[in-house]
């Protein structure tokens, strides 16, 4: 009968190595790079009651993020909480927006800038961005006619 | 020392509501009071299953505080509870006669749950009941608290009394209601513009004086239709009651008495009391000082009622009084779980007279029971003609009885199944977790519920007597004809193997409706096990909402496969790993 579901020893607590657990954090926010960011799974919520350890905990805002029904808002999230916090050196991820078209910028400024929803996980507003943007292309936010010239010869050449 | 005390309260008090909130989701499931005494429709409980973690937004916090001042439109339904102890999201942390408006000028909220612990302001919570009292939203309140002296019971009236929206009442956990709590509660009660219909009192510490000034109130009252007093334990006298449902306006359709000290004399005075009453539902679990003459007595008198719901659970009910329970004509779901003294001779003796009555079962639990072998022949034949049936729970039938000669065999279970594989019974739920049944009856089990395309909820957890190679015979069975209608199933704690995982997901893969899993405690499945549930995974018909895993043995290999599956999955909400069960 082998009777093996009768083998209830403390063994079997920690089943879920910190590799396993890290592979799980890599599904709900790889951290990689931004698209692999966006492609990251947005719908798990829930891993059961019994996960632990710095790594279970490191989880819980991801889950949170995904209970969000927004799922662009979560990928959103994702992307300014890991590519664009504060704590982090974002000047890479900001030249990344920089070497995008110019005719795309616009769409990217209002992606950065998009008011945040009401919901329960912890979100953020995309403002700290915003302001290293502006400071990193000036021009594009100056309301001045000469400069809006000027933004317009860069754009031909 | 005393604040400690308080603070321990307070805790003890807050886990206790978690508990009852969110805790046991069986006892969610199968929370019948919600019925609708005209329409004994329970299939819905097999949606609860999902639901069971939905009220989950205990907390008050300030983003909900200022989410209620701005009248957010998405709070509707949430939960949320005012606690009274030193933390953050201490009731007392607002000014409530500053910022009662988020309450009474919030037109989108429907249900406000609130715990009250010792530390809480008396003239706070005035003014938070004068904002409940302004608002006209508002359609549940639950309260749960320890005490109401004569101060609450005066704010409980003013926010309460004339209520233009309210339709709901809970109180829980009440210890020192006293006959203060009684008379503001009956004073609500009996307001002329009082709109309440549904009232539940629950773990009261209500007496037959309390329940008497309760039922005065309610004399002539036309409006409530749910009455719970369950786990009241001090109600030994229901003559007040009895005046209640007597009375031309009543409209009771529900009532709950279960865990109370009824005895014999006030369930004799209950039984005429609902000749020719609106009752329809009825809830008397649990009530143990009522002796078997008392309930045979009391179920005769049910004859001539219209109950649809009866609920039994665990009485002391003998075999002359079960077959009592054939001549109640009215009746469509039944609860007779754990009556443990009635013999398999009784049970047969009422499987076969539930053939030749009127009775049109939608719903049947006779979980806990020892029918035996004699009893499960009875009730297969008597299945076969109850076309009706949707709702079957034969969970741990024989458990309790291992060592009794009277004991179900598998002779028994085949000769169930056989009937049932032969009958058109077509149930939505089948709960026949921890039942000692050996392979052959699980083959038959299995063929039997393959022909039932309105199966939603299938639980076969807890089946130890089945071995590996009696599950692969079985599930090769069961794969000739699926169930294309199946929401959950549940396998946990089985000895399915890597070649039963294989054909089980097979099965699985042909079921776009399949929302839950529970494969938890599945030890004998190995990484080649593991990877046929990873394509599973990524089949097109894969739905998947729940899947629950936990208590099993995984490699890093076989959870990179998982979490590599998993990648684009849209569906999957809750995916329990690691750990106990």
């Amino acid at each position: 009968m082998g009777g093996s579901y009768e083998d209830d020893d403390e063994d079997h607590d920690n089943m879920i190595t910190e590799r396993s657990w890290e592979a799980i954090s890599t599904l709900l926010c790889n951290k990689t790079s931004i698209l692999e960011t966006y492609n990251s799974n947005h719908t798990l919520e829930d891993l059961g009651y019994y996960f632990e350890g710095d790594t279970g905990n490191d989880l819980v805002p991801y889950l949170e993020l995904n209970e969000n029904k927004n799922k662009a808002e979560v990928a959103r999230q994702k992307i300014l909480q890991t590519h664009f916090s504060d704590d982090d050196d974002t000047s890479s991820n900001i030249q990344e927006l920089l070497d995008m078209e110019l005719e795309v910028i616009p769409t990217a400024i209002a992606w950065i800038g998009r008011p945040v929803s009401c919901w329960k996980g912890r979100s953020v507003s995309g403002l700290s961005t915003m302001y290293n943007l502006m400071r990193r292309l000036p021009d594009l936010f100056d309301l001045s006619p000469l400069k809006k010239q000027a933004g317009t010869k860069r754009r031909e050449t | 020392m005393a604040d400690a005390n308080n603070q321990d309260d307070t805790k003890s008090l807050r886990e206790a509501y978690k508990t009852l909130m969110i805790g046991d989701t069986t006892n969610q499931q199968d929370y019948d009071m919600d019925n609708d005494g005209g329409n004994v429709d329970d299939i819905s409980d097999v949606d609860s299953v999902y639901d069971y973690d939905s009220r989950d937004d205990l907390d008050f916090d300030k983003n909900i505080f200022l989410r209620l001042k701005q009248n957010d439109l998405t709070i509707t339904s949430t939960n949320i509870v005012l606690f009274t102890d030193k933390d953050v999201r201490c009731f007392n942390s607002i000014d409530w006669k500053e910022d009662g408006d988020c309450i009474a000028n919030n037109t989108h909220l429907k249900k406000l749950s609130i715990i009250l612990g010792p530390y809480c302001e008396r003239q706070q919570l005035r003014y938070f009941f004068s904002s409940v009292h302004q608002n006209r939203s508002i359609e549940e309140l639950e309260i749960c608290t320890d005490h109401i002296d004569k101060e609450f019971g005066v704010f409980l009236i003013e926010g309460l009394c004339g209520h233009c929206s309210l339709v709901k009442l809970i109180i829980r956990r009440c210890e020192n209601l006293g006959s203060i709590g009684c008379i503001a509660l009956g004073k609500v009660l009996s307001y002329p513009k009082s709109k309440l219909k549904d009232l539940r009192l629950a773990e009261y510490e209500l007496d037959d004086d309390g329940c008497k000034i309760l039922c005065n109130a309610l004399v002539g009252n036309s409006t409530l239709k749910k009455l719970r007093l369950s786990s009241n334990y001090h109600i030994t006298s229901i003559v007040g009651l009895s005046t209640v449902l007597r009375h031309p306006n009543c409209t009771l359709t529900n009532l709950s008495l279960s865990s109370n000290g009824l005895n014999d004399e006030g369930l004799n005075v209950l039984g005429s009391a609902l000749s020719g009453s609106s009752v329809r539902v009825l809830e008397l679990s649990y009530n143990l000082s009522i002796s078997s003459a008392g309930w045979r007595t009391f179920l005769n008198q049910l004859s001539h009622t219209s109950v649809h719901y009866l609920d039994l659970y665990s009485n002391k009910i003998d075999d002359s009084g079960l077959s009592t329970l054939a001549n109640i004509s009215t009746l469509k779901s039944l609860n007779l779980a754990d009556i443990k003294l009635c013999t398999p001779a009784g049970w047969r003796s009422f499987f076969n007279s539930l053939q030749t009555s009127e009775i049109q079962l939608k719903k049947l639990v006779l979980s806990g029971n020892n029918i035996g072998d004699s009893g499960a022949a009875a009730l297969g034949s008597s299945l076969s003609d109850m076309h009706t049936l949707k709702i079957l729970k034969m969970s741990n039938m024989t458990h309790s009885y291992s060592r009794s000669i009277n004991n179900m065999t598998s002779r028994g279970w085949v000769s169930l199944f056989t009937s049932l594989h032969g009958s058109n019974l077509d149930l939505v739920k089948f709960d026949f977790d921890s039942n000692q049944i050996d392979d052959e009856g699980m083959l038959h089990l299995l063929r039997s519920v393959s022909n039932m395309s309105s199966m939603k909820y299938l639980d076969l957890g807890h089946i130890h007597g089945v071995t590996a190679i009696g599950w692969r015979q079985a599930l090769v069975g069961y794969l000739q004809v699926a169930n294309a209608n199946l929401n959950l199933v549940y396998l946990t704690a089985n000895q399915i193997n890597d070649e039963g995982m294989e054909l089980l997901v097979r099965t699985l893969s042909n079921m776009s409706s399949l929302k839950s899993l529970c494969l938890g405690s599945n030890r004998l499945v190995t990484t080649v096990g593991w990877q046929a549930l990873t394509d599973y995974l990524q089949s097109p018909n894969f739905a998947l909402e729940q899947l629950h895993l936990c208590d099993n043995e995984y490699s890093n290999d076989t959870m990179f496969a998982f979490t590599s599956a998993l990648s684009h999955n849209k569906t999957l909400k809750l995916l329990s790993l690691g750990g106990k069960l």
